[in-house]
Parts: C-alpha cells; structure tokens; sequence
C-alpha cells in the first residue's frame, strides 16, 4: 500500500527510511510538498520521492537540535517593527559615534538555510560582524531591521517609516545611515529619501547585493564595506552603492535621484543616468575617489524632513498601438507620469492617419479633469524635449509636465507623489516638477562615456 | 605490496565524463577550443556551511588569498560568469545520464532537485558547483564479482587552471558549465587490476553513447583508497587506466607506512612549534635558491622536530619521503617547500658548516631533526606551522590528494565535510518520467563487440571498443577500410602517443578523409598524421602532394610497375607509402596477363 501521507509525527530533520520496493532511501525529513517527500541523504543531495512509490516509511532518529540552531531557524531581530520611532541602541561606547545599520529586507540581509534553501532575513549586529569582520575596522556600528520583505512589496508608506527611522538615527547622533535594501526597487526608495530629507548632515547610503549571501562570489560583501566607507565619508547625501563593474574591485557611489537598475542580474546592474556617480569606491584600500561635486557633511546643520507623500500615482509606459481606453483608466489618479517615447511622446496623429490610435485626446481629458500628467523618457538616458516634433508641441499645449526634464520615469513617478502629498494647484506642480530637488533634473546634458 | 591488498583494501571509483552536448545550465556550447575574449577579477570568500560552522575544507581555504582571475571566452555567456540565473537544464544531457544509469541497473530518484556544492578554491566562479542525484543502487558484474554502483549524479565542469602563482590564480572559463556524468561505485572493488576493469568498462559504456567528449581530460578517474589502519583519501585526476592498479597499490603502501611512522611518533609525542631564524646563518650560502631567496628578502626559518631524525627521510611511496610528504603542505600555504635533516643538504649546496651551525641555533641533538623553509615572513611562518600541525596529527588523513605521472601521489586539500551540499533554488525540481525510463534500452557492450566482430578481427575490435575514438570509427568505417580505420584509431595513435605526440580529433579526421578519399595509402597514413602535426595551418592535401606521399594510380602505378619489372618486392621496398600493397599485386598480375 503506497502511502498517501506522512505522519504528522514527523518533523523537519527526522531521520527517516524510506522503503520503495527494492530501493531504500535514507536520510532527514525535509518536508512533504505536492505529493513527494523531500529527503536529504546520507551523502548529502537533496532528492524528492513520490508518496505513490513509498511502500513504508520508517522513522529511524528523531531530529536533536542542533548546537548551532541559531544559524538554521535564527530568531529574526526581536526589535523588527516594534519600539517604533526610538533609535537603535547606541553602540557598546555609548557615544553615539557609531553607522547606523537599517534593514528593509532584500538579498543583502538574507541568509539561506541550507536543508532546505530556503531565504529567511537576518539582522543582527553580532552575526554581521561575524559574517564581515572587516566592518570593525571601519566604524562602530549598531543595527536595527525595519522591515523584512522583498523590495517589490515596498509601497510609498514603506518610505515613509524608513524616512523615520533614519530622522530617528540622525536625531540619535550617528556618524551616517546604511540601508540595506532589496535590489529590484532600491532606486525608487532611494529617490524617495532624497526627496524627504533633504540638508542632510550625514550621510544615507542604500546598499543591496545581487548575488546571494550562500555562495563565496556574493557581492554583499564588497558592496557594504563600500557602503559603510561612504557612510562614514563627508558625503551628506542620499547615496546608492553597488558594484562598479563585474570585477570585484570598486563600488559605484550613485546620487539617490541619478540611478536607475539597469540590469535583471549582473552585480553592476546599477548605472548612473544623466550625469556621473558621486565617487568611485575602493573598499580594499578603503579608498574614495570623487567623480563629481556633492553635498558636503557638516554643510547643513539641520535636517530638513519631510515625508508627506500621495501614493495616488500612477506610471503609463507608451507603446505602439496602446489602446486610448487605457489612459482612461487614469481618471481616479491624482497624478500619472508617461513614460513617452523618444523626446517624450504618445500617439497625437497629426496627419490622421487611418490607422493610427492617438491618445492625447485621452490625455488632455484627464488634464481637464485636474490629472497632472508628467512627461519622462522611456529611452532612460536623455532629456525630455516636447518642442522638436509635432506631438511633443501638442502634449506641451495640453498642460503636459516635464519638457525640458532629464529625469528618470521612476524619479519623476516618486517625486510627482512627493510633491503631490503638498500640492494639488497645477501651476504648482509644474513649476516643482520642472525645478531641481533634490539633483534629479541637471541643467547641461554632459557627455558621459562609460 | 601484495600483503596490503589481501587486508582490507577498500577502493572506490568515481568516474566524471564530459557530455558533449551543451552547456548544462545555459546555451553556450560545450566545445574547449574557441578564443578568450577577455578577463574578470574576482574574490571569494569562505562562508558558513548548512550548521553554521565553518565547513573543514572551506576554512582551509580560508587561510589563504582568495584572488582569482577568470578568462573568459567566446562559449561563455553571463551564467558562468555568475553574473545570471542558471537557464533550464540541458535535456539532452538528462537524457544521456538516464541511459547510462538504466545500463548500471539503477534505479532513477523521482524527483531530481539540484544542489549547490561548495567550492571554494575558485574553479567555480560563483562558489559552488551544481550537481544533482539522477539515480542510485546500481550495479555491474567483472571478473572478480558484482560492483554496487552508489551514485550516478550529473553535474556541472568546473573550470580549468591556468595558472597558479602566490597570490592570485587564473582560471579559464571556457570549460566551466559542461555536463559531466559522475558515477561512483560502493567501496567493493578488492584491488587494483579490477579497479582499472571497473573504469574501463564504466568508460566504455558511456562512449557507448556517442555523446561523451572526446580529448585530454574528458574523462577522470578519482580513486578513494582506505586500508583499515588508515583513512579514506580521495586520489583525483587520474586519466590513464594503466595507472590505476599503480595507483591503488602505492597508496595502500603510503596509508600502511604513515601508520608505521604513526606508531613511532606517538611513543616520541609531538613537536614544539617553535620557530627559529636562521636566515643570518645563510648568507654566504653556496645553495643557489637559498642565496636568491634571501636576496629577495624572503627569510629561512626552522623548527627543531626533537627525536625525528632519521623518520623524516622514511620512504612512504616510491620516490616519496615522509619529508615530501610535509613539504606538500608546506607548498600549499606558498612557499617553495620544506628541507629537512634526513635529506643530504650538502646536494643543495649548502656547507657542513651551515647545517651544524643551523643545528647549534636549534639546539638539535643528533637524534634530532630540523626542518627548514625559505620564504616570506608571514608565509614562511605559516608553511612551518602546518607542517607542525601535520606532524602533531600522526597517521593517514582524509584527504584529496593528486596523481602523480608515476603512480605515486601528493597532498592536495583536506576531504571536503559533507556539509557542503544544499539545494540550488534558481531551478525548479525535475520529475523524472518514469515510463520513458522504463522504455530506454540499455546500453549493449556484448552486442556492440558482436557487431565489431563483423568488421574487425577479436583483438582490433576489443581495442576500438575501449578507445575514446569508437564514435570516429562510425563515422569513417564505411568510407574506408574498417580495418585500416580501427588500426589507425587504436594502435598508430597509441604508438604517437607514446612518442608524445598529441593528436587533435579534428587532425585525425582530416587525415581519414584524405585516406577514405583515396589520396593516400594505408601506410602513409601515420606519415600524413605527423606532417598535419607539423603544418596545422596549411592545406594538409597540398603539403601531402609536396611532400611525395600521395598514393601512385593508374598511369602512374603502371609505369612504377614496368619501371621496376613487375617486383613486388621492389616496388614496395621503393613506394611503400604510396601504394597499397594489394593494388600493385592486382596490377602485376593484370599487367603480366
């Protein structure tokens, strides 16, 4: 009689026996998932069994725990989410002169556990200095997990707390902020943060891996040694530190408003959009090398904080043949960015070609209807230009934001939030959108080689 | 040597062999000779193992720097670079693994999960190795009863070494990501001759496939030794079958002599790790390396190894020393080895002087021993403290250890922990089919000789079988003379080999065109292949044509025939390698009628 469950008596790592007519398999209960037992052998592979094929199963030793148990279930930091609003403790000196370490989730601060492989986060400040040694030789630090979740799950309100909590660091003295971060959505929060504090005193760096933390190529580590070099550094800024290219030497120190992800899988995915990195990293020789003028610590003595946000925006990306009833679907938004193409356009159909299926109409309906609608380029590097062709002139006379802007559609979609959670006057909006933050729009277009 | 293997020799295979289909994990093709297109630096670093801990032989790596740089070429794409997700696994190598497991009458797991296993010294740019268990509890009959066969796993290549030096390694990429089938058997082999059986067979079957790569270091043998007064070591790298009874034969010899010292040792105890300069001493060396060492600034230092004269000179394998032995160690940590006491320095040029004044420094009674190291502080440090750690654990040790050409071997790394294996989450578990398993027809040696045996004499078709070129043999065997084709395949290639002459795939086809062309005779054949050695580039047909060896025809035999009054003889004696034999015969006599 093949069997049609397992036990419930038996529990993850049980030493078990698995009779399958002739063939036995043996070795730790992993777990029991669509139909199959999933076993780790004596000789170390991983292999599922289908229950129809199991004749028997025998329990051989039950599981003990194991002395190093901490490592296989670890206690996720006992301060994550709670004791909001008060600072991490302060380090073992009590000085205060110490980098603040903030997890939100992501690659960088997971650990694998190897039965199953399965990704839990950590946070901890004993397991990191155990896991990167090299940290002590840089600053004191103290750490604190905010949220543990992927970067996709983060919505404006994730940025909101996460502004918090880094207020609370820099209130509490700290020398500078990482934030170890998810790496999908990392240019989004770090825009936003560049957009809420702003005179920061103190630098605030994102940093994330692409690679994960189980494998000896990792670039975790790298990437935050960097990043604790540029914490500690004069660069009072809101930063993204990655790789620089796919050698293990340098880190790239991005503007948080410049930096787009540019890659789904390479360690320098992260490329700098429209002007050059801040610096150039060198995390063996502890080494920062300047590639462009930033905001220098100690230059702004107050923090200037601010974390309204309206999360009632959305992101159109233009296409050939996107359908009018789509941009319709805008009508509840407060505001939208269109990724246009080219210069920054939609289909408007100046010569009323037959098939064409222009939108502007749609467009210019919800600007009527007090949609502000933003204009960004889907091509990423460049400048919006609505003054060149025919449909940039005509988006421009319905009240489409953004000409002249060489920002990013993710930038302008967090910083149209940003300016929408304090403005709603259209003729404000523009002139906030169009004017330089927080180093999102430059003025002159540089010509910056690779 | 014969007594070791009569109590309790245990051997164990592991045969890796190189699919040539595609690449396992991405699309790139599984060929090693295209061109490098340009470099990466990387680091690794060691990290902690499934419990936490640091596994044993990734801490050992630790110790050392972990600076790699990798060539990249053209069959590598971002997947081997660790710079992508692994793509779906190659189902045609699936496929060639399942076939050969049927044939070792195993029994396939239901559910394939692929794992990650850690390595560290860099030959897998992300650190770990993929490799997933595709069947187990087989077995194969031999002469000397049925072998178990454990395991029959497919598993990623690692990539090639390109150069070691100090403190940064280059690798080449070009081979990483290759299928290899890796079959081990239970430790039931009971010597060396069926241990070189087990391989032959286990090769030959999978050839027998026609998917197996061709060429040096497509197929290795690692061999796990273990006598009971000593540890199971795994010997890697093995790639003559020839070597393999050797192999077995001189570890069981090296286990039982590291057990006979053992015993010595432990009545004198351990040594003292007490490191004493003594590069003042050798200033005025007439040893040339020490000299150079010390003009470079690197140091001599030595440790006193109190009562071990005399044991450190003890032969533990045929031109191997218990001395050689630590020097191994001693290398691996980057310094140019140890010297010891037991040896004859003065053959190193340095002075009676010298090596009593070393002796003094070290307070060295004559039943005393020193051991000596030249090199960096901090290298030369770390070298003799190994060394000492090995003294300080007498006995066999686990671990890998390399072949070496004459059959004795070297320390390479501590066995790897078994914690090294978890699984590798980017690629969803294979179900495997079990009714299409059910129908795969195994592979047929018996019924491949029979069939051989049809075109071959017993002997020809026994050595086609086991050679790695029985595939080329189909392909030419029917444009030619089978016999010739075989002939050339086994024995000519052999005999070059011997002479050390490599021959490319691609070579020995262009020469077998050329013969299945009728441009050349059977007897120039071993000619032409050395001048394609010679003239890689050039067009073989034309250098032949230069080089007079094209085969006489028609008009042209005719009047060599005539010229030399229809002897046979003659005319072979003068145009050997431009006429066949039978051709002349059939002639003179067409000639003479």
């Amino acid at each position: 009689m093949p069997l049609d469950k397992v036990p419930e008596t038996i529990v993850e790592k049980d030493i078990i026996r698995l009779v399958c007519g002739e063939t036995r398999y043996e070795g730790a209960f992993i777990q029991c998932k669509n139909g199959a037992v999933i076993l780790k052998l004596s000789n170390g592979y991983n292999t599922g069994i289908l229950l129809s094929h199991i004749d028997n199963l025998q329990l051989i030793e039950k599981a003990i725990e194991h002395n190093s148990a901490r490592a296989i279930h670890p206690q996720v930091n006992s301060k994550k989410n709670g004791e909001k609003g008060k600072p991490a403790p302060k380090d073992a000196a009590g000085n205060g002169n110490s980098i603040s370490i903030l997890s939100s989730g992501g690659t960088i601060s997971s650990r694998v556990e190897y039965t199953t492989g399965a990704v839990f986060p950590v946070l901890d400040v004993d397991e990191l200095l155990s896991e990167f040694p090299e940290i002590a030789q840089i600053s004191p630090i103290r750490a604190k997990s905010v949220f543990s979740i992927l970067s996709e799950d983060l919505t404006p309100k994730h940025w909101q707390v996460l502004a918090e909590e880094i207020r609370e660091e820099i209130k509490s003295g700290c020398t500078g902020v990482v934030i170890l971060h998810g790496t999908d959505t990392m240019h989004y929060t770090s825009a936003a943060l560049s957009f809420m504090l702003q005179k920061l005193p103190v630098p605030v760096v994102l940093v994330g891996a692409q690679r994960s933390p189980d494998r000896g190529s990792s670039d975790n580590r790298q990437n935050l040694i960097s990043a604790l070099l540029a914490a500690k550094s004069d660069i009072a800024t809101v930063s993204l530190c990655m790789h620089s290219t796919v050698n293990d030497d340098s880190c790239l120190l991005h503007l948080g408003t410049k930096v787009r992800k540019l890659h789904s899988s390479r360690r320098d995915a992260f490329k700098s959009v429209n002007r050059l990195p801040i610096a150039k990293i060198f995390p063996k020789e502890k080494r920062i090398e300047p590639l462009s003028s930033y905001d220098k610590r100690g230059n702004s003595p107050e923090l200037e904080f601010d974390n309204k946000i309206n999360g009632n925006v959305g992101l159109l990306y233009a296409h050939p043949g996107i359908k009018p009833q789509l941009v319709d679907k805008f009508a509840d938004y407060d505001g939208i960015v269109v990724a246009g193409t080219g210069f920054g356009h939609v289909s408007t159909n100046p010569s009323n070609d037959k098939l064409a299926l222009p939108v502007i109409g749609n467009l210019k309906a919800l600007i009527d209807s007090d949609v502000k609608v933003v204009m960004a380029p889907q091509t990423i590097f460049g400048r919006v230009n609505l003054n060149v062709y025919s449909a940039g002139r005509l988006l421009k006379e319905i009240g489409v934001i953004g000409d002249g802007c060489d920002f990013t559609p993710e930038t302008a979609l967090v910083k149209l939030m940003w300016v929408l959670g304090h403005e709603k006057k259209y003729a404000k909006v523009k002139k906030e959108m169009e004017t330089n933050i927080a180093g999102e729009i430059t003025e002159r277009s540089l010509l910056i080689d690779e | 040597m014969a007594e070791h293997t009569v109590s309790g020799l245990k051997v164990g295979l592991e045969i890796h062999q190189r699919i040539g289909s595609g690449k396992l994990f991405c699309r790139c093709a599984a060929s090693i000779d295209t061109k490098k297109i340009s470099t990466i630096k990387r680091l690794m670093h060691p990290v902690k193992s499934e419990f936490g801990e640091w596994d044993r032989s990734a801490r050992f790596e630790q110790s050392r720097d972990l600076n790699f740089t990798y060539e990249i070429y053209e069959n590598n794409c971002l997947v081997e670079l660790d710079e992508e997700p692994p793509h779906e696994l190659d189902a045609d190598a699936l496929k060639v693994c399942l076939w050969v497991a049927k044939s070792l009458n195993c029994k396939p797991v239901d559910i394939v999960q692929v794992m990650r296993k850690q390595v560290l010294d860099g030959s897998c740019v992300s650190g770990f190795q993929r490799t997933m268990l595709i069947a187990t509890d087989g077995y194969i009959e031999t002469s000397k009863g049925r072998v178990a066969i454990q395991t029959v796993c497919l598993e990623e290549e690692s990539s090639g070494i390109v150069e070691k030096s100090g403190e940064a390694t280059i690798y080449r990429l070009d081979r990483l990501g290759i299928p290899l089938i890796e079959i081990a058997t239970s430790p039931d082999i009971k010597d060396g001759g069926q241990a070189r059986e087990v391989a032959e067979y286990l090769g030959m079957l999978i050839r027998l496939t026609g998917k197996a790569q061709r060429g040096i270091g497509s197929i290795r043998q690692d061999v796990n030794i273990s006598i009971p007064e000593g540890a199971r070591v795994e010997i890697k790298g093995t790639q003559e079958l020839e070597l393999i009874p050797t192999l077995v034969d001189n570890e069981a010899t090296r286990q039982h002599a590291m057990a006979e010292i053992a015993k010595k040792q432990r009545k004198i105890g351990g040594i003292v790790p007490l490191i004493t300069d003594v590069s003042d001493i050798l200033t005025q060396t007439a040893c040339k390396f020490a000299a150079k060492a010390l003009a470079e600034g690197k140091f001599a230092i030595a440790i006193k190894a109190k009562e071990y004269a005399g044991l450190l000179g003890t032969e533990i394998q045929p031109e191997r020393r218990f001395g050689t032995e630590l020097s191994d160690y001693a290398k691996f940590y980057g310094t140019t080895g140890i010297l010891h006491s037991d040896e004859n320095l003065v053959k190193y040029g340095f002075s009676e002087n010298e090596i009593a004044e070393i002796r003094r420094r070290l307070d060295c009674l004559e039943r005393d021993a020193f051991i000596l190291t030249l090199g960096t502080q901090k290298n030369a440090a770390l070298a003799l403290e190994k060394v000492v750690e090995r003294i300080n654990q007498p006995g066999v040790l686990e671990e890998t250890r390399r072949a070496l050409p004459n059959g004795s071997n070297s320390f390479l790394r501590p066995l790897p922990g078994k914690a090294r294996l978890y699984p590798e989450t980017d690629v969803y578990p294979i179900v495997i089919d079990k009714k299409t398993y059910a129908k795969l027809k195994k592979l047929d040696l018996d019924g491949e000789k029979a069939k051989l045996a049809k075109l071959l004499s017993h002997d020809l078709a026994g050595k086609i079988i086991r050679s790695p070129y029985l595939q080329l043999f189909y392909e030419y065997h029917k444009k030619a003379n089978p016999v010739t084709v075989a002939t050339t395949l086994t024995d000519t290639v052999v005999a070059l080999r011997r002479k050390g002459v490599q021959l490319s795939e691609e070579l020995m086809r262009a020469v077998l065109v050329l013969y299945g062309e009728g441009k050349i005779s059977q007897y120039a054949i071993p000619e032409v292949l050395k001048l394609a050695l010679t003239y890689p580039s050039a067009s073989l047909e034309e250098k032949v044509k230069e080089k007079g060896l094209t085969i006489l025809l028609n008009d042209e035999l005719k009047k060599v025939v005539r010229q030399n009054e229809f002897n046979l003889g003659k005319i072979m004696s003068q145009y050997r390698l431009r006429v066949e034999a039978e051709d002349v015969k059939k002639l003179i006599e067409r000639l003479k009628n």
